[in-house]
């Protein structure tokens, strides 16, 4: 790049870009040119951009304030199309080549936008504007909010799918340090020098801290020190370092979450491999949070104009990214951290005047202006700012002995850069998050945390100036001491690191001997006059508008937040919060800790949903489960259906048929022939132990201490509500030993039942469960047809006089160690064949190919479902929903009266349970026979003009039964025992009235004959 | 009958990734039972000791091995034997022969389980993407077993070496989707940069 | 994201756990002798205190055991774990 198309505000050497890597990107569709190493902020800095954003509320014209994460006004929308990201921080946006940026929140043009009309009636849009004005009526609240959103956006979502891909996952440490400035680097060195497993993370994208804004020359001992220390640590097996990363949150028992930005700082789309972020969830033994401060205003009149900055942020574009934010800077200040700022932008050739609201200044700075030749104003205030777009010229005037008004000599300065410092905020965020209280340390006027208070769960240590210690020599010392002991509380032996010499002349003063003014006052009481006092200004809230809450009568902070929004927004009130309290403290004459804090909730900084999401998305958003079969599942064409976790084939279909048609092929294949499913998802659970039999009568409804071994027998499940919670058949293998099968999505928590009622209430009983779901494949043969096709490949005795209905039989099938279980859920003739489900496939594929001669047809869980409808087998969970007794289904027969005891026995003889008229499993038989009735429809009791209409009952199960050539249903029908015959209403969505004949569940072989066959 | 030639299936036994710093692929089939009763009979753990060729007292935590066997620790009462020589059929008889009748419980569950090897100076990386427990060396050090978490599967992570190689044990059913999830986290690894 | 102590596999994250709600709610005997009350104190009726909670839990995605823990329910912390069966543990009078 040639040096005659140099950004205007490029200062010609020095900071830590990289000037040999010149990178184009675009803000509002116009070009401009900055340097790797740059922020977006920077570069346009650097450009002469003073103007990137309007404000929330009043859309007043603003700029950057800031130069870290604490920015409240230079949000963008970044990136276009499907990567577009509203509310990107300029601040944070490390340049890219091609980056493409926009301002947010203004219309048609950012220099000239219609919304700041909104500006001139600010009189009418006080706090608790929207409260007051949108409350009442309700209905109207729907018109006002698409108004208000269109009004007060800030920036647009994304309409098409993320792109990019996310990472989330876990870290374990001994001591974990947040902050990687001299304090942090401090603490992780000693830690680690210990032995412990350090975790060091910091925002930027490289260590350092407060240091990275200090000019050449300065500090130049410890960032020596600080430069060998990293790279020690990094050499440290021990240590990981992760930069351009955020701590988020602080959670109980030392959990505490970051976001990584992983290539964020390169051009969309170009690391094919790396994800764009990552999550950490961090479990850390100890704590060491070294979050620095953060810079507050000062509150004067028009402090929100563009050109207005943080002095420390000054300092950081002029050091460490070489942009001088202007030739005429006044520097306004309460405290002494604000005369570095001063001093370096004399340096660097711009014209500087110091206003400070201070009497009385250390003599070492005063003597310093002078030699710099910088003009100097003590106890004067701001009293107003000129310029709407850009700053042009101040006013100030001496402020009086109690700060509260201005009086004498006023004058006028022409600048174009407010560079300003109302004092230091301590980064006590995480702190408060852990738990811990603060405390009010006049000193420095700021909370700081009470190492008293800290949680026993969430050990931790705060050390540098999130701790109000501000001088480096003090941050260093403070750190190692925080990272010694951490390591310490960890387990480990403490160790020292040498420290870098103190240099009290170029040591980092801190804030001096700061007076807090929290209002700067002009000639006008607050809230008269054409000028705003803004404190917040992403949410723009103004010292007036808390003179109006306090007015009305909103005195706490909490409430006050809530009112004024002041904190609410993006920023969280970095820069904001104490002001604001302090503010309220002097309305109410209270001091500062009576008036107290609100709540510090996470995230410290927006994370990105993606990221919390990370990889468990699309396939991986929850777990899948196959069986043995799968891929043959999928090689022909099946359509798939979720059941609990499980992939099962719903329905093969040929060529272009639907599932309506497939289905009614399937069914009448198995009614007629023989077909196949693939029953492997059935939980199975291995039951063995000398007091198996008792356990089960105590589990299941019926008998079973009767049961012969190699008998199979159906059994209900109850809770001890006295509802159904699971069926399934379970057969005796031996003596003690049972083989239970419970329903697909009941498996986990059938164990789990067991397994409870074993451990803690019946430890007495010898009785061990096994899970062994995924040990057998299974494919269920239904049809009669189904002993035909399995004696071509058994030489098992099929015969029903050797192997009875609801028998079990062991050996081989098709060369492999088979158990065949001659069960049935389709009322047909059915052997449900297990093999070790290493020869799932096998079988699967022998069954297919020896099948071809008895037109074998695979069938899906939808046609099983028509199957067994037909034969008025229920479905738990479909035609039951956790209300539903033994007795309300029919199935009184299987509820055992000989026994004193089982699970839920008592409850089916309580009041509710045991009176007449409950709502009771029938058939329903439609007057129009091809009518289906939808699942879920009501049977009503009266028929009315239009729904609602009283209902007595609801369909559970539907269906077009082939065998039948009409519908069947099931229903849950009051009194539906004794309503056998009726006719019943069944009401549908558009208020149609079907009439339905209330039958028996029964449909199909009423006797059971066919599967005894 | 018709001519019968038994086919072996695992669910992941074309599964296999190389990337830089990451191996994986799926062990080779064996024989496991998990045994349950009271190991604090004395008898018990002696008759199934030897019969296992390997002691069955591990403390919680931990699994013992040799070239033919390995006995991981379940629970209290619970313990898991594989066995890298002998069919599912003959270990469970073997190992039922020596367990009292009525009073324990022996199953196979050979099937039932997979295993895959996660190997290569990545592999804790992609492992911690998934589970929360501390997979670091002096948390879980060569000769440690615990179950846990990886994604939302249950599984038992076993510490097989310190170079490192890690074995994820599995069932047959969340197999695919436990592979799925270590091919997409190891796929980050494979050329993120450390710059 | 708490830790939990299980007495059988030490500590391990929240997350492989699941909570059975209140411990130390014995089955009764002879439940045909109750009365509906009774049987309906034992079927629904739970405390919900301010302060120590003792509770059941499982190690769902660990050793499957089940186990008794004394749970702070305002601070969400857990006090002390042990096993099922064994006598409530002093936690040193906190409330
Ligand atoms: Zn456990």
């Amino acid at each position: 790049m040639s040096d005659e198309r140099e950004a205007p505000n490029r200062l010609p050497a020095g900071g830590s870009i990289d000037r040999d890597r010149p990178l184009s990107f675009t803000f509002d569709g116009k070009s401009y040119s900055g340097y790797a190493g740059d922020t977006l902020a920077s570069a346009l800095l650097a450009n002469g951009v003073v103007l990137m954003g309007r404000s929330f509320k009043y859309h007043r014209p603003r700029g950057l304030i800031a130069a870290g994460s604490e920015e409240p006004n230079a949000l963008m929308q970044l990136e276009k199309g499907d990567r577009t990201e509203p509310n990107t921080r300029a601040t944070c946006i490390e340049l890219y080549s091609g980056l493409s940026a926009t301002s947010q929140n203004r219309w048609p043009s950012l220099s000239f936008d219609i919304g700041a009309v909104n500006s001139l009636v600010s009189r009418f849009i006080p706090a608790g504007f929207y409260y007051k004005t949108f409350m009442w009526p309700a209905s109207m609240w729907l018109t006002y909010e698409k108004f208000i959103r269109k009004a007060a956006g800030l920036g647009v979502s994304p309409t098409a799918p993320d792109p990019d891909r996310y990472e989330n996952t876990h870290a374990h440490c001994e001591v974990l340090v947040v902050g990687a400035g001299p304090a942090g680097i401090a603490a992780a060195a000693a830690a680690a020098a210990s032995g412990a497993r350090v975790l060091l993370i910091d925002e930027q994208n490289e260590a350092g801290g407060s240091l990275l804004a200090s000019a050449t020359g300065e500090q130049e001992p410890v960032r020596a020190w600080i430069a060998d220390a990293v790279e020690q640590l990094q050499s440290n097996p021990d240590v990981t370092i992760l930069k351009r990363t955020t701590v988020t949150g602080y959670f109980d028992y030392n959990y505490l979450t970051a976001l990584e930005k992983v290539t964020d700082h390169l051009p969309p789309g170009s690391d094919p491999v790396a994800p764009r972020q990552r999550f950490w969830k961090i479990r850390a033994r100890q704590v060491v949070i070294a979050a620095g401060a953060i810079e507050r205003p000062l509150v004067f009149a028009d402090n929100d104009r563009p050109g207005v900055m943080l002095a420390n942020a000054v300092n950081t574009y002029i050091n460490r990214y070489a942009v001088l934010p202007g030739r005429n800077i006044v520097v306004f200040t309460n405290n002494d951290s604000a005369y570095r700022t001063a001093l370096n932008a004399a340096n660097k050739g711009a014209e500087v005047v110091v206003v400070d609201t201070r009497r009385e200044v250390d003599n070492t700075l005063v003597e310093s202006l002078k030699n710099a030749g910088i003009k100097h104003f003590p106890g004067h205030a701001i009293v107003s700012v000129q310029g709407k777009l850009a700053v042009g010229a101040v006013r100030i005037m001496p402020l009086s002995e109690d700060g509260k008004t201005v009086q004498g000599q006023a004058w006028e300065l022409s600048c174009d850069c407010i560079a300003n410092s109302g004092g230091w905020t301590p980064s006590v965020h995480l702190f408060s998050q852990s738990g811990g209280k603060l405390a009010y340390r006049d000193g420095i006027a700021a909370f700081v945390p009470d190492a008293a208070t800290v949680r026993s769960v969430n050990p931790c240590f705060s050390a540098g100036a999130c701790n109000g210690t501000f001088s480096t020599t003090d941050c260093l010392s403070e750190g190692a001491t925080a990272g010694r002991a951490a390591a310490i509380a960890a387990g480990f032996p403490g160790s020292d690191v040498q420290l870098p010499a103190s240099d009290p002349a170029s040591d980092d003063r801190g804030q001096g001997d700061i007076h807090p003014l929290w209002l700067v006052p002009t000639v006008h009481p607050v809230g008269e006059g054409a000028a705003k006092h803004f404190h917040d200004f992403q949410n723009d809230v103004t010292a007036a508008d808390i003179h109006l809450a306090a007015r009305e009568g909103y005195l706490s902070v909490e409430h006050l937040k809530r009112y004024t929004t002041t904190g609410m927004a993006t920023d969280q009130g970095k820069t904001s919060n104490l002001n604001a309290l302090a503010i309220m403290a002097d309305i109410r004459g209270a001091q500062i800790p009576e008036v107290g804090t609100t709540t510090f909730r996470p995230p410290y900084t927006p994370v990105t949903l993606g990221a919390i999401a990370g990889q468990e998305t699309g396939e991986l958003f929850l777990q899948v489960r196959q069986t043995p079969m799968h891929r043959w599942h999928v090689e022909h064409n099946a359509v798939f259906e979720d059941v609990g976790d499980w992939k099962r084939p719903r329905y093969y279909p040929l060529g272009v048929e639907d599932m309506h048609a497939a289905v009614q092929r399937e069914c009448a294949a198995v009614r007629d022939r023989v077909g196949i499913l693939d029953a492997s998802t059935l939980g199975k659970i291995d039951i063995q132990g000398e007091d198996a039999a008792e356990f089960l009568e105590m589990i299941y409804t019926n008998g079973w201490k009767k049961l012969a071994v190699g008998g199979c027998r159906y059994g209900l499940m109850l809770n001890e509500h006295g509802m159904i919670f699971d069926d399934g058949v379970t057969s005796r293998l031996g003596e003690h030993h049972f083989h239970m099968t419970t329903t697909t999505g009941g498996a986990a928590r059938v164990l789990n039942w067991l397994e409870e009622w074993l451990q803690t209430e019946w430890p007495q009983m010898n009785v061990y469960c096994t899970s062994v779901t995924e040990q057998w494949a299974v494919a269920a043969i239904n049809g009669p047809r189904a002993r035909e096709l399995l004696s071509t490949l058994t030489d098992i005795d099929l015969s029903t006089e050797a192997f009875p209905f609801m028998t079990t039989s062991e050996g081989q099938v098709a060369g492999v160690p088979a158990r065949i279980y001659r069960i049935s859920f389709t009322g047909e003739l059915s052997y449900e064949i297990n093999v070790p489900a290493r020869y799932g496939r096998y079988l699967w594929d022998t069954l297919i190919e020896a099948g071809k001669a008895f037109d074998l047809c695979p069938y899906g869980t939808e046609s099983m479902h028509v199957l067994r409808a037909e034969k008025g087998f229920i479905i738990v969970g479909q035609d039951t929903d956790g209300t539903v007794t033994p007795h309300d289904v029919d199935m009184s027969w299987i509820v055992s009266d000989k026994k004193d005891d089982f699970l839920g026995k008592r409850s089916l003889s309580r009041l509710d349970t045991a009176r007449d008229g409950r709502p009771q499993l029938v058939g329903l038989l439609t007057e129009d026979p091809a009518f289906v009735l939808p699942e879920g429809a009501h049977i009503v009791s009266q028929v009315l003009d239009k729904p609602p209409m009283p209902t007595i009952g609801h369909v559970t199960s539907s269906y077009l039964s082939p065998n039948l050539g009409r519908s069947i249903a099931l229903a849950l029908l009051q009194n539906g025992k004794n309503r056998k015959g009726d006719t019943v209403q069944v009401q549908l969505m558009d208020g149609t009235v079907i009439n339905a004949q209330v039958s028996s569940t029964v449909f199909v072989d009423e006797k059971g004959e066919r599967a005894r066959g | 009958m018709a001519e019968l030639n038994p086919v072996l299936h695992t669910p992941l036994q074309h599964a296999t990734f190389h990337g830089a710093g990451v191996v994986m692929g799926e062990n080779l089939f064996c024989a496991k039972v998990i045994v349950r009763g009271n190991f604090d009979d004395a008898q018990l753990t002696s008759r199934l000791s030897e019969q296992a060729g390997l002691p069955v007292n591990v403390a919680a935590n931990t699994f013992v091995e040799n070239d033919s066997a390995a006995v991981f620790w379940l629970g209290p009462d619970e313990r898991m034997i594989y066995s890298y020589a002998k069919e599912p059929q003959v270990l469970l008889a073997e190992l039922r022969s020596v367990m009292p009748a009525g009073r324990s419980s022996a199953v196979d569950v050979s099937d039932y389980y997979t295993t895959i090897r996660v190997g290569g100076v990545n592999a804790r990386k992609v492992l911690s993407a998934g589970t929360p427990f501390d997979v670091h060396g002096s948390n879980f050090p060569e000769g440690s077993c615990v179950q846990t978490r990886f994604g939302t599967a249950s599984v038992m992570l076993v510490m097989q070496d310190s170079s490192p190689a890690f074995d994820i044990q599995v069932r047959w059913s969340f197999a695919e989707y436990v592979w799925r999830y270590l091919r997409r986290v190891a796929e980050f690894r494979t050329l993120t940069p450390q710059s | 994201m708490i830790l939990i102590n299980c007495p059988y596999c030490g500590e391990r994250d929240q997350t492989e756990f699941a909570c059975h709600g209140e411990a130390h709610i014995a089955r009764p005997t002879d439940t045909a002798s109750l009365t509906d009350e009774q049987w309906g104190d034992y079927v629904f009726f739970r405390t919900n205190p301010k302060g120590i909670h003792y509770e059941r839990w499982v190690h769902v995605h660990g050793c499957r055991r089940w186990f008794n823990a004394v749970r702070h329910t305002v601070q969400d912390e857990i006090l002390a774990t042990y096993e099922v069966g064994a006598p409530r543990p002093d936690v040193g009078g906190q409330q």
